[in-house]
């Protein structure tokens, strides 16, 4: 369980996030954000919180998710709406959201 | 986002001249529904998540995606300032890469926002400015 200091601290990069990025048509773009990298940052504490996020409210997280879990369960030439499905499955199976 | 958080970003647009048109989807971006796809975000290198047409160099150089546009029929048209005749892409670039696209159809232009709505909107220079830069290209298709 994410600490309510952790919690908050990830809740306000988030919104810097979306509200610096939300209209970007590039991910590549989006990616490179401070705020993003800070959330990167905060490593495996933050993949509970980044699940929830995918979960709630859908957007790009993959590459964080990525380098923080060190691990890939998205399948070549998937989707966007499929590499969430993989990932909150990731996240079930690991117990790491409901 | 609410309509106040589009106007900020996009400062020219007021409720006479734009309506939001869609929810918010992460699924895909401008590029691709003006191409006709709502099922994946194009964009290089192709990382999940990305799709970007096979054959073509991976980069967001206009000249590129030119040649992706005109692969679905579309030809140069030329003055942003003309009003297309049936449909047409606008390209906006900054510095020589591309940042958006706005798509004309039915009577009016249309744009997807990022990761944000989509919109219909009165004019290609309600959306030049700071985020996009301005429009270098548009390319029209006779149906």
């Amino acid at each position: 369980m994410a600490s309510e200091r952790l919690r908050a601290e990830f809740r306000s990069l988030v919104e810097q996030w979306r509200r610096d990025t939300h209209h970007f048509s590039q991910i590549s773009k989006k990616v490179t954000h401070p705020a993003y990298f800070r959330i990167m940052g905060m490593g495996e504490r933050a993949i509970p919180l980044l699940l929830e996020e995918l979960r709630d409210r859908p957007s790009h997280w993959f590459s964080a998710l990525k380098a923080i879990a060190n691990f890939d369960p998205v399948p070549t030439g998937a989707s966007p709406a499929m590499a969430r499905d993989a990932w909150l499955e990731w996240g079930r199976k690991n117990r790491l959201i409901d | 986002m609410s309509a106040s958080e589009i106007e900020r970003d996009f400062p020219s647009l007021t409720p006479d001249n734009y309506s939001v048109a869609s929810p918010e989807d992460f699924n895909y971006n401008c590029l691709a529904i003006a191409l006709g796809d709502v099922t994946n975000w194009w964009e290089p290198p192709g990382e999940f998540g990305f799709y970007w047409p096979p054959g073509f160099p991976s980069d967001l150089m206009v000249e590129t995606v030119i040649k992706i546009i005109k692969l679905h029929g579309y030809i140069v048209e030329g003055d942003k300032r003309s009003e297309p005749h049936t449909q047409a892409i606008a390209i906006f670039a900054k510095d020589g890469e591309w940042t958006h696209f706005a798509k004309y159809t039915g009577g009016q232009w249309w744009s997807k926002l990022g990761e944000d709505h989509d919109i219909s909107h009165t004019s290609l220079e309600l959306l030049e400015g700071d985020l996009y830069g301005e429009v270098v290209l548009v390319l029209r298709r006779d149906t």
